[in-house]
């Protein structure tokens, strides 16, 4: 049984510590260069403010997958509210979808995105962004979700 | 959310928590509640604490006062439960204590949908101290839904429909407590006082 919740980043933080090593050895660009090294003072700032939502999906109480995302009135857009996704993951032993005796796995991605939308709406969001990397695309889950492409990031490392 | 609330953490559950599970037939005692085919609590085990005494026959419903409890023998076994039962008493400001039991959903139990009777909800409020909440239990209560975590102590609107998921590996144990608090006038105000005598 897969359940979705809201959870508090102070309580559930310990648990993701693992998951996030593992979520960035997966994706994260730059690994050569740039260690994992998560501010978690500050996300737990933005948890006091109430700007921080963080949704976790559970199997007999263990994590399957999280989202994180961000609920701020914008910089230039006072009136509006809005949430941007942090990170998403979910465990790769969850993301098969092939087989109908894993169905439940694969409603996964659309039940947790589920339960974020209701939440933000609950707080009063009217518009998201979520982001999907180059390397790693899994803009069809969005599109799967009715959203659209809308803006591109560009990088280049500057470093030594 | 307007159908629960969190009213305080850091309740010390433990000695309870430790009564329990030196003493888990306790759970298996009286399975009254489980028993009843087709009730939301075929997953659920009940330590009864206070309760209402069995009737003989409706004669003696009719007499009787639906809502009085009495002490039930897991009292006696769970002395532990008594401080957070007066302590609760004495927060709420308690002018009757009802119906006292320790539930005990087992890991992937479920708790189905389901409102208490008004005759009950409507006297009664109901609390919940959590003994044993991992994160994965899911409550609902009308629209609102939380997770409750071991050492808390909630309130719920138990008249509105409610269920629990128990989908955090371990058993989910809450001492559930009934009480009745400052009783108002259906029309909201209070019952007159008595006419003073004549000089």
């Amino acid at each position: 049984m897969i359940t979705y919740a809201v959870e508090r980043a102070v309580d559930v933080m310990e648990e993701i510590k693992p998951l996030l090593l593992q979520h960035w050895q997966e994706i994260a660009l730059d690994q050569d260069k740039v260690p994992l090294n998560p501010r978690y003072d500050v996300y737990l700032e933005y948890e006091a403010r109430g700007e921080l939502l963080v949704v976790i999906a559970r199997d007999s109480g263990k994590i399957v997958a999280y989202f994180t995302g961000f609920v701020l009135r914008g910089l230039h857009y006072a009136d509006l509210v809005t949430l941007r996704q942090d990170i998403f993951w979910i465990d790769p032993n969850f993301r098969d979808e092939d087989s109908l005796s894993t169905l439940e796995r694969g409603m996964i991605a659309h039940d947790l995105f589920a339960k974020v939308k209701d939440e933000a709406i609950a707080r009063g969001v009217k518009r998201a962004f979520y982001a999907a990397k180059i390397d790693h695309d899994v803009s069809g889950v969005f599109e799967a979700l009715g959203m659209k492409p809308v803006e591109t990031y560009w990088s280049a490392w500057w470093g030594e | 959310m307007r159908n629960m609330l969190l009213i305080s953490r850091g309740a010390n559950v433990m000695p309870l928590a430790l009564q329990l599970v030196r003493q888990p037939a306790l759970f298996l005692a009286d399975t009254y509640l489980k028993d009843i085919p087709n009730y939301p609590f075929k997953d659920v085990d009940t330590i009864f604490l206070r309760f209402p005494v069995a009737v003989k026959d409706e004669e003696e419903r009719k007499q009787k006062d639906p809502h009085e409890s009495s002490w039930m023998e897991g009292a006696l076994h769970l002395p532990a439960a008594r401080s957070l039962i007066f302590a609760l008493m004495t927060f709420v400001e308690g002018e009757r204590l009802g119906r006292v039991m320790v539930n005990r959903l087992k890991a992937g139990g479920h708790i189905f949908a389901h409102a208490d009777p008004i005759e009950h909800s409507g006297y009664w409020d109901r609390f919940h101290y959590v003994v044993s909440g991992q994160p994965g239990v899911i409550f609902r209560c009308g629209g609102d839904e939380v997770q409750m975590h071991s050492g808390e102590l909630w309130w719920f609107q138990n008249a509105l429909e409610h269920e629990v998921i128990n989908n955090s590996g371990v058993d989910r144990i809450h001492l559930i407590v009934d009480i009745r608090t400052q009783y108002v006038q259906a029309r909201g105000h209070l019952p007159q006082r008595p006419l003073e005598a004549s000089p």
